[in-house]
C-alpha cells in the first residue's frame, strides 16, 4: 500500500452557497474538501462542478457512508462507486469516520458510536483493509464525536484508533472539535487523546463549531470556539505538516466569513510553529 | 452482546422510539441515544425537505413533516446516499392523501427531477443526426426502429395541470388551492428529463405519452404506431407518429438510435 505524502495548507469544504465562487476560481485556499457521496453519481451538474473546482485546487474526498464499523462488512457496490470517483478526481486522499452507519437492512445516515472492544477492533481493521484494497490506497480515518460510551468498552477511543492505524497502515484525519466534544461529554482529558495517537500519521485536521449543553452536540453550524482553537494550537505544536480546514455544514455564512476563520487557523499554526522553534 | 446484535438493537432503537434500549444502559447512555435518534430524524426530514420543496409548500409544513415521519417508519432508508431517503415518498403520499392525488403527482415530479439531475450525461441527438441515421430506411427498418432515451427520462400518467401548479409553488406563500389546481379534461403523461444541467418536465397527451412510454421501455416504433392506430384513424395516427418523433427530438428526449 502506498504512503500518503504530507500536504501542508489551509482549505474549506465545498458547500452549495459557495459553488459559484469556487467554480470561478481564485478562492484563496490551498485545497478543497468535498463530501464523496454527493459526487458518486452518474453525471450532471455536481460532477461538472467538481471537475471545474479540481482544475483550481487539490481535492480531498471525505465520506460519510463507508461505515467501517458495520458488523456486516463493507458495501462493495459503494466501494466501486467511490473507486470510480477517485479515478476521476485523483484526490489528495480519501477519508471517512471511525463509526458505523448501517446494518444490512438500513442506513441511519448518522455516524454511530462503536464499542471499543477487541471484536470491534478486528472488524474495523478488516473493513478498513477491504476499503484500502478496493481503493488501492490507504485511507484517512477521522476520530468521531460521540454522545455515549458503551459499558462493554475494553479500551479507550485513542487506543482503539492507534491500534487500527498500526494494524491497517491507514492514516488519520484529526478532528479537533470532535476530541473536544467527546472529552467534555465523556470526561477525559483532550491532551491524553492527542498523546495517545500516532500523530505522525495525521494528514488532515478538521475544525468546527458545536452546540454547548449538558451533552455537547457536534453541529458544524457555528464558528469554532476559543477552547477548540486553544486545543488546535496545542495540537499544531505536536503535528507535522498537515492540511487544515474549517468544516461548516449548517447555517453556512458567506465565504468571506469562513475565510476569516481560516486566517485564524493560519495565525495559530504560525504561532505554534514559533512556539516549537523556541 | 455481539457487535452485530448490538448494532441491530441500536438501529431498531433509532428507527422506533418505543424500542427499548439495552437493559444495562443508564440514564446518561439513554440521553446519548436520544441525541442520535433526533439526528437521524432531523437529517432525513431535512433531506426530504430539500428534495420536495414544492410538495412541502403545497401540503403545508406540519402535514409534510408528519408524512415524512411516516415515510421514515414505513420505508427506512437503506441506500448509502442521504438523497435516497426520498425514494418512494410519492407512493407514501399517495397513501396518506388519497383524496388529493395531485400531492403524489407533484412529489413524483420532484423525485424524478432529482434523479434526472444526476443522471448520466449524453451528447445531444439532434433532428439532423436522426435524419442522417434514418436516411434510406425501408419500411421494415422504420418498423423495427428502437430509440435510446435520454438518461433519467421518467414518465407517469397525471390528472392535473401540473405546470400551472408548479409555477404557482415557486413562491414561498402558495396561492389558494382553488386558484391553481386544475384537473385536466383527460389524463396526460408527464415526462421528466434533464435539459443541459437543468431538470425539467412537460405534459403530453395520453396518445403520445403511451407511445413514449412504450418506446422508453424498449418497444419499437412500429409497435408504438400500432398503439396509436388503436386510438385514432390511420391518417391521424400517421400524422401523430411523425409529429411526436419531431417533438421528442426537439425536446432532447432521444439520446440515439438503439436498433433498426
Amino acid at each position: 500500500m502506498n504512503d500518503i505524502a504530507s500536504f501542508s495548507g489551509f482549505g474549506l469544504g465545498l458547500r452549495r452557497p459557495h459553488f459559484a465562487e469556487f467554480e470561478a476560481g481564485g478562492v484563496p485556499v490551498d485545497f478543497v474538501e468535498v463530501i464523496s457521496e454527493n459526487y458518486m453519481v452518474d453525471g450532471g451538474r455536481p460532477l461538472a462542478l467538481l471537475e471545474a473546482v479540481r482544475r483550481y485546487h487539490p481535492v480531498a474526498l471525505h465520506g460519510v457512508s463507508l461505515s467501517p464499523g458495520s458488523a456486516h462488512g463493507v458495501d462493495h457496490t459503494y466501494l466501486r462507486r467511490l473507486a470510480a470517483l477517485v479515478e476521476r478526481i485523483d484526490p489528495l486522499w480519501v477519508s471517512d469516520h471511525l463509526c458505523w452507519t448501517r446494518t444490512s437492512a438500513h442506513n441511519s445516515h448518522d455516524l454511530l458510536p462503536l464499542p471499543y472492544t477487541q471484536e470491534a477492533l478486528a472488524l474495523v481493521c478488516t473493513n478498513v483493509c477491504a476499503a484500502q484494497d478496493a481503493l488501492r490506497r490507504p485511507i484517512l480515518l477521522e476520530n468521531p464525536s460521540s454522545y455515549l460510551v458503551f459499558p462493554e468498552n475494553e479500551m479507550n477511543e485513542w487506543e482503539f484508533l492507534a491500534e487500527v492505524v498500526r494494524r491497517t497502515g491507514c492514516y488519520l484525519l484529526l478532528d479537533i472539535n470532535n476530541i473536544y466534544v467527546s472529552a467534555c461529554n465523556h470526561g477525559f482529558a483532550a491532551q491524553d487523546y492527542l498523546t495517545g495517537l500516532p500523530l505522525e500519521r495525521v494528514r488532515q485536521v478538521h475544525l468546527a463549531g458545536h452546540q454547548p449543553g449538558e451533552i455537547i452536540i457536534d453541529t458544524h453550524d457555528r464558528a469554532v470556539c476559543d477552547a477548540v482553537w486553544a486545543l488546535y494550537q496545542s495540537a499544531m505544536t505536536q503535528l507535522g505538516p498537515v492540511a487544515v480546514m474549517i468544516e461548516r455544514d449548517d447555517a453556512i455564512p458567506p465565504l468571506d466569513s469562513l475565510l476569516g476563520e481560516l486566517d485564524i487557523a493560519r495565525q495559530l499554526a504560525a504561532a505554534a510553529a514559533t512556539q516549537v522553534a523556541a | 452482546m455481539k457487535l452485530a446484535e448490538m448494532q441491530g438493537a441500536f438501529m431498531a432503537a433509532l428507527l422506533d422510539e418505543e424500542a427499548p434500549p439495552p437493559a444495562q444502559w443508564n440514564d446518561r447512555e439513554q440521553a446519548g441515544l436520544a441525541i442520535y435518534r433526533n439526528n437521524y430524524r432531523s437529517s432525513l426530514l431535512d433531506a426530504l425537505t430539500e428534495t420536495y420543496p414544492r410538495t412541502l409548500r403545497w401540503v403545508g409544513q406540519e402535514p409534510f413533516h408528519a408524512a415524512g415521519a411516516h415515510h421514515l417508519i414505513s420505508c427506512p432508508p437503506n441506500g448509502w446516499s442521504l438523497d435516497d431517503a426520498g425514494r418512494g415518498f410519492a407512493e407514501t403520499l399517495a397513501g396518506l392523501f388519497p383524496g388529493d392525488p395531485e400531492v403524489a403527482e407533484l412529489a413524483w415530479i420532484e423525485w424524478a427531477m432529482a434523479c434526472a439531475f444526476t443522471a448520466a450525461d449524453c451528447a445531444p441527438f439532434t433532428a439532423q443526426d436522426f435524419a442522417v441515421t434514418t436516411t434510406g430506411f425501408n419500411d421494415g427498418q422504420w418498423n423495427d426502429l428502437r430509440l435510446r432515451m435520454a438518461p433519467g427520462l421518467a414518465l407517469r400518467e397525471v390528472a392535473h395541470d401540473l405546470p400551472s401548479l408548479w409555477n404557482a409553488l415557486a413562491a414561498y406563500e402558495p396561492p389558494p388551492a382553488q386558484a391553481v389546481l386544475r384537473p385536466l379534461p383527460a389524463p396526460h403523461y408527464c415526462a421528466v428529463w434533464r435539459e443541459g444541467w437543468r431538470s425539467t418536465f412537460i405534459l403530453v397527451d395520453a396518445d403520445e405519452g403511451l407511445a413514449l412510454h412504450h418506446m422508453a421501455a424498449g418497444g419499437s416504433y412500429g409497435e408504438a404506431c400500432t398503439l396509436l392506430l388503436e386510438r385514432m384513424d390511420e391518417t391521424a395516427a400517421l400524422a401523430k407518429a411523425g409529429a411526436m418523433l419531431g417533438n421528442w427530438l426537439r425536446l432532447g428526449l432521444i439520446a440515439g438510435i438503439a436498433a433498426a
